[in-house]
């Protein structure tokens, strides 16, 4: 993660940008549950704030991003805890709780608690109107919001 | 390129954690077998006093030997550790063998009588041996009863008329279908092996649900629908698979089984 100090949004900027990440913060519980969900959210915090400035579309991007690419992981977690709970038993049935399925679900715990703790991060971070570019997320992001000309104009 | 070497890096260390994390044993470490084990093991002991009393069991005579003469020989050219199987002999009219929980093999004197050779016998045992290979018992009871329910039973925090309504469901009632196809295989696989010929579980079949004069007393092939279906999958599974049959009892030991 690498903060950057070059881009210097106005208050409501930040404060708007630092939302996206607290969004997801707010379905967390549902997310956990859903995975989907979470991604809907961001999808649809980045749409309603694709017109607006560089700071904030270049943000909401980052978050939605890492929503994308966590969720087919954490819908395989999902999906494997149903076909466990509703083929029997956790014990005796086709697809019984194993090492596999309890190693698969710590990583996933491991990788979503590191998303929250950066999110957690960035979102502080952008409040102060600091640019902060996560690993993957980050580059993706720069890869797909490269138009700076609205930056400033429609806050 | 970035974002490409990110993804891959990311994608990378997300299954190298899981592969990592998968060599412990997490099964072990939180005593999840033990648990099961231990649930098995309970429930065993409570179906097993509710199904035996008042049961005609057979005890130390010519028959139980040659029954776990052959219970052995499939268990051990199969890889089965014998020593979990306890082979009951009751004597019962009805044409009927089951596995009950914690290894118990159940087999009726009117099957014995119903059968024509010592492979048509072995195919019955061999399918009840699937059924326990492939824990059948366990799985099922949990389908149709649920977790909780066993859990109570095992801690004797249900009535008896709960317990006798799931001995009654275990001994006179099939598994499902694919539970049923599962262990005809196996039993298929099991005859080979021990050198028996595994088309009599085809002609068993064949055999009792064409038989008009054994209707009431028909439990196992009446608690095996479609037996003739089955007949012809077993069949098929057999192909041309290299039979290689051997007799297995002595006249005497086979006419000891056939006169208890």
């Amino acid at each position: 993660m690498t903060t950057i100090t070059e881009i210097k949004p106005n208050d409501h900027e930040s404060e708007v940008a630092s939302n996206g990440y607290l969004l997801s913060f707010i379905v967390l519980f549902i997310g956990l549950h859903l995975p989907i969900v979470n991604l809907i959210a961001s999808v649809i915090f980045f749409a309603a704030n694709r017109k607006r400035s560089f700071f904030i579309r270049w943000h909401t991007m980052q978050v939605m991003f890492s929503q994308l690419i966590l969720v087919p992981f954490n819908s395989i977690g999902f999906w494997w805890t149903i076909h466990i709970l509703f083929s029997g038993s956790i014990f005796f049935s086709e697809t019984p709780i194993s090492s596999s399925y309890i190693a698969y679900m710590i990583t996933l715990v491991i990788f979503n608690l590191i998303e929250f703790i950066a999110a957690l991060y960035a979102a502080v971070k952008v409040r102060k109107g600091i640019h902060v570019e996560w690993f993957l997320f980050g580059p993706l992001a720069n890869l797909l919001c490269k138009d700076k000309s609205l930056a400033q104009a429609t806050t | 390129m970035k974002p490409i070497v990110h993804f891959i890096l990311f994608i990378a260390l997300f299954f190298l954690l899981w592969l990592g994390l998968s060599r412990i044993n997490w099964m072990q470490l939180f005593h999840i077998q033990e648990k099961s084990t231990e649930l098995e093991s309970k429930l065993s002991g409570v179906i097993w006093d509710a199904y035996s009393e008042g049961a005609q069991e057979i005890h130390g005579t010519p028959a139980n030997a040659n029954l776990s003469k052959l219970v052995n020989h499939l268990c051990s050219t199969n890889q089965i550790d014998t020593t979990k199987i306890k082979v009951h002999l009751f004597k019962n009219d009805a044409i009927n063998a089951f596995t009950l929980p914690g290894g118990h093999l159940v087999v009726y004197t009117g099957l014995i009588h119903a059968t024509d050779n010592e492979s048509e016998l072995a195919a019955v045992v061999a399918h009840e041996l699937g059924h326990y290979k492939k824990n059948h018992v366990m799985k099922r009871m949990v389908k149709e009863v649920g977790l909780s329910l066993l859990v109570n039973i095992s801690a004797g925090k249900s009535g008896a008329p709960v317990v006798q309504k799931l001995v009654s469901m275990l001994t006179s009632s099939s598994y499902d279908q694919s539970m049923e196809k599962e262990a005809d295989l196996m039993a298929v696989d099991f005859m080979l092996k021990a050198h028996f010929n595994p088309n009599a579980a085809a002609d068993f079949m064949y055999k009792l649900s064409a038989d008009e004069s054994i209707p009431q007393q028909l439990q196992w092939i009446s608690t095996h629908p479609e037996s003739k279906e089955r007949a012809k999958y077993i069949l098929d599974y057999i192909g041309n698979k290299k039979i290689d049959a051997m007799p297995f009892f002595k006249k005497e030991e086979w006419d000891a089984l056939k006169n208890q």
